[in-house]
């Protein structure tokens, strides 16, 4: 009796379905506010550092670089093609950790405009994503570079790498939503998921391989999303080895999932977020 | 015709964020002692109606904490009210504060861009108005500078020419006329009575109650959330000022000893004083000649003025004397004679000056035990306005919050 209560509690009632489909449009309706946003994001970022955009590019490196040096000699992995491995790991956990720890604090950070005008509030978080993406995809070139050094051969699969950014985009959007949330009415969530997030990364194979896990934990990896994102990139820019189809249609219902869950979530309390604001 | 803006029985309600657990460890920390989150509730708002119609020029005034910035929230769609509902029709510009939603790393072209989506206009929308957001704001050639080596005044000028150019249905002014130098400031007030004759619905919050009576004609006044008074901006501006124990005239600060009495008259009408350069002075000291003690006492009585002030009774007082009317009223209810010739001629002696004797003369005409009360000594001295104000206050009770607060709202349309 009393969990059925709580579930409908939990389930968004009609009405509510059709306001989040409304705060949609309202998203639609500010696109130009949108683009100004992310282009602010990016200008700002790097108008004042010399050497620029060049930093999306050589920050993968340098740490690949390191972690390498650590790795490659402690543990002798036997990986093939690590640093191939190495670099497309760091590349999408860096795209992961910062659109989502930078967008945690969007609605904070932005308290002073959400409390003086009008403006569906998703659009903060969601600028955030947009410009850690065009990083993502700027830091798809060192990698490539690499390849091309290593004689590593991208292959075919590559044409699914736009859907695969638009698939993360949309895992991080939903899970951006939640924190931000979270955030205005919490504000140690920012603690909390800065621990989270380095016990996640380390359950990530980023840099180390899938196989040194042993057989009775790998349970581990598989309830870690990330872990099938991560896959798939892979598979797409270099091992092309894992089941393709199955691997899309997992990431793409976890970014569906992400996404909804994250939306209505934060429709359900965006418009008490201004009384904590 | 479609209303511009109408709230029925708006109530918004505000947990008290103090009382309320700011962090996941608080909530854990009382979950285990046992203690539930226990909360206050404050209602920033309760059940306001107000309808506006095109041409509305609305001030909302109020102490701090009245409701009065819950209240343009509300209007701008910031915050949804608790109970009761808000309609608007019509784009809304706020004129938002000094450097909200500017970026200080970007250039003033590229901010007004920026600010100009989050107003909800086009890219197309701002590169027409671009020209003419350069050109008022004066800014030249820092305009490519990025904004972090402005002065504040420089942003000031860049927010507000870029909300004047939003060409809104309503104009939300929350203070912001106290920016930037003299020049600017003449600049902002020009272009705001620009927008307003435009046709422009203003919502004006502001402690100057000079500029909401200068600006507005409908005036709101909030206390606890509560709608106090609705309706003319300069009645409702005068009670508020008298209410508020604000300066109502400069030369009677908090201190002087006839302040409540003087106040009092200022609010019911029975004086208000001289404008000396801008500024509302009484002059106390000053004497009290019988024409101006006329007006007074006509104001004070709400004495009807006769239609006609042709072959008045007194031949010293000519129709177009400024106090003529409250002079004839004052006569028609045989409070003042005048003095006979003895040629059938009276005479009222408008401009000699009124000893204290002379009015407890008048008033004992109108309740004698009454006056023997309140005014148990009377000198033979020339009467000052001050002293006049002081008898006026004790003899005709002139309270100074009479039917204020708990009024009725009276929920007409401007």
């Amino acid at each position: 009796m009393n969990g059925c209560a709580g579930l409908k509690s939990i389930l968004p009632s009609g009405k509510q379905m059709g306001e989040s489909v409304r705060e949609l449009k309202e998203l639609a309706r500010y696109q130009d506010l949108f683009k100004n946003l992310v282009s602010r994001d990016l200008k700002v970022r790097y108008r004042r550092s010399v050497l620029g955009f060049l930093w999306v590019i050589l920050n993968p490196l340098f740490m690949m670089i390191i972690l390498y040096m650590v790795f490659s000699g402690l543990f002798h992995f036997t990986t093939e093609n690590y640093v191939a491995y190495l670099l497309s790991g760091i590349i999408f956990w860096n795209f992961y950790a910062q659109s989502t720890s930078t967008s945690m604090l969007s609605f904070v950070s932005n308290s002073d405009l959400i409390r003086k005008i009008y403006l569906p509030k998703a659009i903060f978080p969601l600028s955030v994503i947009a410009s850690a993406l065009v990083n993502f995809a700027f830091s798809l070139i060192p990698l490539f570079a690499v390849f091309l050094l290593t004689g590593t051969h991208p292959g075919s699969y590559v044409v699914f790498l736009p859907l695969f950014l638009i698939q993360a985009a949309l895992f991080s959007f939903g899970v951006a939503l939640m924190l931000s949330t979270l955030m205005v009415f919490f504000r140690d969530t920012q603690y909390i998921y800065e621990v989270l997030l380095l016990g996640w990364m380390y359950t990530t194979p980023i840099f180390y391989p899938e196989s040194i896990i042993p057989h009775h934990f790998k349970f581990i990896l598989y309830l870690n999303p990330l872990y099938y994102f991560l896959t798939l990139f892979r598979t797409l820019v270099f091992t092309h080895d894992a089941a393709l189809a199955a691997n899309i249609v997992i990431v793409t219902g976890l970014s569906v999932l992400s996404f909804s869950g994250g939306w209505l979530f934060y429709n359900r309390y965006k418009d008490r977020l201004i009384f904590h604001l | 015709m479609e209303e511009l803006l109408e709230l029925t029985n708006v109530s918004v309600k505000y947990r008290l964020t103090a009382e309320a657990p700011k962090t996941l460890q608080e909530v854990i920390v009382r979950r285990l002692k046992g203690k539930k989150a226990q909360f206050k509730d404050f209602w920033a708002l309760r059940n306001v109606s107000l309808s506006l119609s095109k041409g509305a020029k609305l001030g909302i005034i109020g102490v701090n904490g009245s409701g009065k910035s819950t209240l343009l929230k509300v209007i701008a769609g910031i915050i949804k009210p608790t109970e009761g509902e808000a309609r608007v029709n019509g784009i809304i510009a706020p004129l938002i504060e000094l450097g909200a939603g500017f970026d200080f790393e970007l250039t003033g072209t590229e901010n007004v861009y920026l600010n100009g989506s989050i107003l909800g206009l086009s890219r197309k929308q701002i590169d027409s108005k671009m020209d003419n957001i350069l050109e008022f704001s004066g800014l030249g050639p820092f305009i490519h500078a990025p904004l972090r080596s402005y002065s504040s005044g420089m942003i000031a000028r860049l927010a507000f020419s870029i909300a004047v150019e939003v060409n809104a249905d309503i104009l939300i002014v929350d203070e912001v006329l106290s920016v930037g130098d003299e020049g600017f400031r003449k600049k902002c007030r020009e272009k705001i009575d620009e927008i307003i004759a435009a046709g422009t619905n203003l919502l004006f919050v502001s402690h100057s109650l000079a500029d909401v009576q200068r600006l507005c004609n409908t005036a709101l006044w909030l206390d606890k959330g509560r709608v106090v008074e609705f309706g003319d901006a300069d009645r409702i501006c005068r009670r508020y000022l008298v209410y508020f124990d604000e300066t109502v005239f400069a030369d009677i600060p908090q201190e002087h000893p006839s302040r409540e009495a003087i106040d009092a008259m200022f609010m019911h009408g029975v004086t208000n004083g001289y404008e000396v350069n801008g500024r509302r002075v009484f002059n106390p000291d000053n004497s009290v000649s019988r024409a101006e003690l006329a007006v007074f006492l006509s104001r004070v009585l709400k004495l009807e003025m006769p239609h006609s002030l042709t072959g008045g009774p007194f031949k010293d007082v000519s129709s177009s004397h400024w106090a003529a009317g409250s002079i004839a009223a004052l006569h028609d209810c045989g409070l003042v004679a005048g003095t006979s010739d003895g040629e059938g001629n009276r005479f009222f002696f408008p401009h000699d000056y009124v000893r204290a004797s002379d009015l407890a003369e008048i008033l004992s005409r109108i309740d004698e035990e009454k006056l023997r009360a309140t005014l148990p000594v009377v000198s033979d001295e020339l009467l000052t306005r001050g002293a006049t104000a002081e008898i006026f206050y004790r003899f005709f009770s002139l309270s100074n919050d009479q039917n204020i607060v708990g009024g009725e709202c009276h929920g007409a349309s401007a």
